[in-house]
């Protein structure tokens, strides 16, 4: 009897000791793997926080058409254009009062020709009022006129001769307007390609620029949803301590069952500490590898 | 045996989906709150991290005793373990749909255990789910968006 209760005993001190080991083992590995947790935990957040930043720094400016920079943009390619268009406008109402000069000068030179006409024939007038006085023998009424006659012709001669150098100095400066026209049309024209050629070069950066974000922002979110499926993954490794806690404890069960039996088979009343592990079975902890994880819904 | 034939979900390790839920992080979170009850702190984190990741708000019990005393309305999901001290999941199942205002709040068992008569006994007081630890988060996840939507 002494023998059986001292093997009893030793099989409740041996109870004792292993459940002790085995919490204290289950303590360190709980510790460690809450602390891995932890930085499964922090990676997710960092990298949540990291993306949403890049979203707002990215997106912001010119991830889409109503950004800041896309209006600056589009702002200042109006504006050039807008002012490319006036100039252009410009130059084309210089070109088009300069060949209506032209045409003014033309129709002076003309004009002048006429008076030059008029004044020929104003010259012929006044011989043909000389001739007169002279077969009048000498009518002073007749020789006034030729002498008024003579006079006005070389009033109007002279003021014609003014009108034609005049005419002469413009016909020969309007060429010269019409080459400074074209000069500056062709400046505005280069200039108006080249501020196109640019603005179309900023709009296709731009658009380039915009596709690259988008690409950036889709490659995050991608990288996002591979983090937390890694994340998953090794929540999903962290679970042997679980089971392994689980199952070390087990033990307990199997030798208190042990100590029953053994004190039944030598006839003993005994005190049998309650399990450590509390299981609605009495199955073994056993995991399946291939049906772990298997989720059944009803 | 660990056999239960129906209701059996997708056991990709490396998919994503499941059955069409596609899992990724819920940029505008439910924050849906989830009870989570097991007598295992880092069980309890797991399934945490793995649900808030996914945009809900995870509350904690120890045990059945624990939860009974934090199940309120506000909750939209219960996930248990089986196997716990003073109370285990199928008695606080049992207990919870004996009450006229739990009747209907989904409830999955998360757990090593695996015997169908187990499994049969939680269907019948009304669980939604069974799921065998250790537990793929992506499925975990995925169940939960379907028994919340």
């Amino acid at each position: 009897m002494a023998a059986a209760l001292t093997t009893l005993d030793r099989l409740r001190k041996l109870r004792e000791r292993m459940i002790a080991r085995v919490r204290q083992v289950n303590k360190t590995t709980e510790g460690d793997v809450l602390s891995a947790g932890r930085h499964v935990q922090r990676v997710v957040e960092v990298a949540h926080h990291h993306i949403a930043r890049l979203r707002e720094v990215l997106a912001g400016p010119v991830g889409n058409e109503d950004s800041d920079l896309g209006r600056a943009i589009r702002s200042q390619s109006d504006h050039v254009r807008q002012h490319t268009a006036s100039v252009g406008k410009a130059v084309a109402e210089h070109a088009a009062q300069v060949a209506a000069v032209a045409q003014q000068v033309r129709s002076i030179t003309t004009a002048a020709r006429e008076i030059e006409r008029l004044n020929a024939a104003a010259r012929v007038l006044s011989i043909n009022a000389r001739i007169e006085a002279s077969r009048s023998s000498g009518s002073a009424v007749f020789g006034t006129i030729a002498n008024e006659m003579q006079q006005l012709s070389k009033a109007i001669a002279s003021a014609n001769k003014t009108v034609c150098d005049l005419a002469n100095a413009m016909e020969k400066s309007v060429p010269q307007l019409v080459r400074q026209n074209h000069t500056l049309a062709h400046v505005v024209e280069g200039y108006a390609v080249e501020a196109r050629d640019r603005i179309d070069n900023v709009e296709r950066r731009v658009a380039e620029l915009r596709v690259a974000v988008s690409a950036t922002l889709a490659e995050s979110d991608n990288a996002l949803a591979e983090i937390v499926k890694e994340s998953h993954a090794a929540l999903s490794k962290l679970q042997f301590q679980d089971v392994c806690a689980q199952g070390l404890l087990q033990i307990d069960g199997w030798v208190a069952e042990a100590t029953r039996e053994t004190a039944l088979d030598l006839g003993v009343e005994t005190d049998i500490p309650p399990v450590a592990h509390t299981s609605v079975t009495n199955d073994d902890v056993e995991v399946d590898r291939r049906e772990a994880g298997e989720v059944m819904l009803f | 045996m660990r056999r239960k034939p129906h209701g059996r979900f997708g056991r990709s390790r490396d998919s994503l989906s499941l059955n069409g839920i596609r899992i990724r992080p819920n940029p505008h979170p439910t924050m849906k709150k989830i009870l989570v009850i097991d007598d295992s702190p880092t069980v309890r984190q797991q399934v945490g991290l793995a649900l808030s990741q996914a945009g809900y708000q995870v509350l904690e019990a120890v045990d059945g005793v624990d939860a009974i005393g934090k199940v309120d309305a506000s909750i939209a999901m219960l996930i248990c373990d089986v196997n716990m001290p003073r109370m285990n999941g199928l008695e606080m199942l049992e207990k919870l749909r004996a009450d006229a205002r739990w009747k209907a709040l989904p409830v999955v068992m998360l757990t090593t255990e695996g015997q169908p008569a187990l499994i049969e006994r939680a269907k019948k007081a009304g669980a939604k789910g069974w799921i065998i630890k250790p537990f793929k988060a992506e499925l975990l996840v995925a169940a939960v968006q379907r028994l919340t939507a």
